[in-house]
C-alpha cells in the first residue's frame, strides 16, 4: 500500500507521539515492575501491574480510534475499552484471562509479560516505529531525546496534551 | 555497586553541602531484580527538576535533586491533614499533596546516605507523615468509590477496576496506620503478607480477579468495602467535587452548546446543562457541582453524564474537620 489515509490527523499525531511517548515514559516501566515482581514470586504484584498495563496499551489503541487521549492516572472515567476494534477488544479480554490464570498458578507469568509485551510491539509498529528506544536502559537516553524534539513542535502547534511531565520541562528555580 | 562507591559518586556530583538519602522498594525491603534505586538529595540550590536516570555498574540510579526550601515546604503539606483543608479539592491541590506525601514518605523511610542532621536534613518524624499519608489514602480511597459506582452501569469494565482501586486503598488506610506507611499503590499485597493480615491478601486477590471481568460482581466489592470503613474508625465528613477535566472548552454554535476536550471529542449540551458549564469554565477552579455527601449516590443525571464521557475531574472535599 503506497498510501494509508487516516480520517483526523490530530487524533494520528497523538496516537504516534502522546502514544509513543506512553509506551517510553509508562510502559516500559510498567513491564519491568512485572517481570521483577514474577520473578521475585510477588505474584499479586506482577499481576496486577499486568492489568495496569493492559489498560494502559488498550488506552494507546483506542487515541487511534475515537477514545479520549489523555489518560493521567487520576483521571477516574477514562475508558480505554470502548472504542477497541474488535480484534484488540479480543486480546485484551484474552490478556486478562491470562493475567487472572497467572494469579491461579495455572499459567506461567512468563506467559503474561511474553503477551503483555507482543501487545506493546503490534502498538508500536502501527505507531511506525520499528523500534522504540528503551528509556530504562544506558543507551535508550539520546535516542529519546531526539525523538521527543521530533514529536514536541507538532504535539505544540495542535494543541494536544503535553508529552512530557512536566519536571522535565519546568525551569529550575 | 557499594554503599562507599555510592557516597563518592554522589558527593562528587552534589558537593559537600547537602544531604543524601537512598529510598525506594530496596530500603523498604519490597525490591526484586528489576527495583532501581532512587537517591534523592537536598541542597539549598536544585541543580536540575530533571530526575536523572544514572547507570553504575550494572545498578539503575533514579537521581532525583530538591531545593531544601521546597522539600520544607512540601513535607508541610504533607503533613497538614486532612487532604482537602476545609474547602473543595481541585486537580491542582490533589497533585500538590500527592507530590508532597510521597516526597515526605521517601525521605522518611530512607537510608541516610550523609548529611544526617545537618541543615539540610528535613525529614520529618515518622508518624507525622503516617497520619499525612493515611489522610490521603482516606480521600483516595472514597474518590475512587464514587467515581466506581458512578460508571458501574455505563462502563461496568472501568467501574470494576475503580472498585479494586477503592478496595486497595481502604487496605492502604488501615495498612499504613499499622506502620505499612511507604506511599504508593504497587507493593499493597506484599504490605498484606508482611502484616499478616491474611484474609486481606484473600480478598485483595478476589478483587484483582473481579476487577478483570466485563461484569463484575459489583455487590461483593460493597459488601467488603463497608467493613474497612467502619475499621478505620475515622469520622470525616467528605463531598464529591466535580470540576472540569484539563483540555475541555466550550463553544457556541447555532444556538446550541458544544463541549470538548482536546478539540477532539465533542459532546452537545443541554440549555440546563450548558447554564452550569458556562459558570464552571468562569471559574478559576473549574468546579461545575459540589455533591454534599459523597455517599448520597443521587449526583445529577447531566453531572454524571458529563463524568462518564470523561469530562469533568472528581475530586473530595472535606465537610466538617474535626482537627487532629
Amino acid at each position: 500500500m503506497d498510501v494509508d489515509l487516516h480520517a483526523d490527523l490530530r487524533r494520528e499525531v497523538a496516537f504516534r507521539a502522546l502514544g509513543a511517548a506512553r509506551v517510553l515514559l509508562t510502559v516500559d516501566s510498567l513491564l519491568d515492575d512485572v517481570r521483577g515482581a514474577a520473578g521475585a514470586g510477588q505474584v499479586e504484584v506482577a499481576v496486577d501491574q499486568a492489568c495496569v498495563v493492559i489498560a494502559k496499551l488498550a488506552g494507546i489503541a483506542v487515541m487511534r480510534t475515537g477514545g479520549e487521549i489523555d489518560d493521567a492516572g487520576d483521571y477516574l472515567a477514562f475508558d480505554p475499552y470502548s472504542a477497541l476494534p474488535p480484534d484488540d477488544a479480543e486480546r485484551v479480554t484474552e490478556l486478562f484471562s491470562l493475567a487472572v490464570r497467572v494469579l491461579d498458578g495455572t499459567s506461567a507469568p512468563d506467559e503474561l509479560t511474553d503477551a503483555l509485551t507482543a501487545f506493546a510491539t503490534d502498538l508500536t509498529t502501527r505507531m511506525g516505529y520499528e523500534r522504540l528506544p528503551e528509556l530504562r536502559r544506558a543507551e535508550g537516553l539520546f535516542p529519546a531525546l531526539r525523538l521527543a524534539r521530533e514529536w514536541l513542535p507538532v504535539v505544540d502547534l495542535l494543541g494536544l496534551p503535553d508529552l512530557l511531565p512536566t519536571a522535565w520541562t519546568r525551569e529550575v528555580r | 555497586m557499594t554503599r562507599a562507591r555510592l557516597e563518592q559518586e554522589i558527593h562528587d556530583a552534589a558537593g559537600a553541602e547537602c544531604a543524601a538519602f537512598v529510598a525506594g522498594s530496596i530500603t523498604e525491603g519490597y525490591s526484586n531484580a528489576y527495583s532501581d534505586l532512587d537517591v534523592h538529595v537536598v541542597r539549598d540550590a536544585a541543580a536540575t527538576s530533571l530526575p536523572l536516570m544514572v547507570h553504575v555498574d550494572s545498578c539503575r540510579i533514579d537521581l532525583a535533586f530538591h531545593t531544601r526550601e521546597n522539600t520544607e515546604k512540601a513535607l508541610r503539606t504533607a503533613a497538614k491533614a486532612p487532604v482537602a483543608g476545609a474547602g473543595e479539592l481541585t486537580r491542582k491541590m490533589w497533585e500538590h499533596k500527592r507530590k508532597a506525601v510521597s516526597a515526605a514518605s521517601r525521605l522518611t523511610c530512607s537510608v541516610p546516605l550523609y548529611g544526617q542532621g545537618t541543615p539540610w536534613d528535613v525529614r520529618l518524624p515518622a508518624e507525622v507523615v503516617r497520619d499525612g499519608a493515611a489522610d490521603w489514602w482516606r480521600a483516595e480511597a472514597r474518590r475512587r468509590l464514587v467515581a466506581a459506582r458512578l460508571l458501574a452501569t455505563r462502563f461496568p469494565r472501568v467501574a470494576a477496576r475503580r472498585f479494586h482501586e477503592a478496595h486497595s486503598a481502604f487496605l492502604e488506610v488501615l495498612a499504613t496506620r499499622c506502620g505499612e506507611d511507604y506511599f504508593g499503590f504497587k507493593w499493597l499485597p506484599e504490605k498484606l503478607k508482611r502484616l499478616g493480615w491474611t484474609d486481606d491478601l484473600a480478598a485483595f486477590r478476589d478483587a484483582l480477579r473481579q476487577s478483570t471481568k466485563p461484569v463484575p460482581d459489583f455487590d461483593w466489592f460493597e459488601r467488603r468495602i463497608e467493613p474497612l470503613i467502619a475499621r478505620d474508625q475515622a469520622d470525616e465528613k467528605y463531598s464529591a467535587v466535580f470540576s472540569l477535566a484539563p483540555g475541555v472548552s466550550l463553544t457556541r454554535l447555532a444556538g446550541q452548546s458544544l463541549l470538548s476536550r482536546w478539540n477532539m471529542r465533542a459532546a452537545g449540551l443541554s440549555s440546563a446543562l450548558s447554564g452550569l458549564v458556562q459558570e464552571a469554565v468562569g471559574r478559576e477552579d473549574g468546579i461545575l457541582h459540589t455533591h454534599h455527601d459523597w455517599r448520597d449516590r443521587d449526583v445529577p443525571d447531566g453531572v454524571v453524564e458529563l463524568f462518564s464521557a470523561d469530562f469533568l475531574w472528581l475530586g473530595v472535599g472535606m465537610r466538617e474537620h474535626r482537627g487532629r
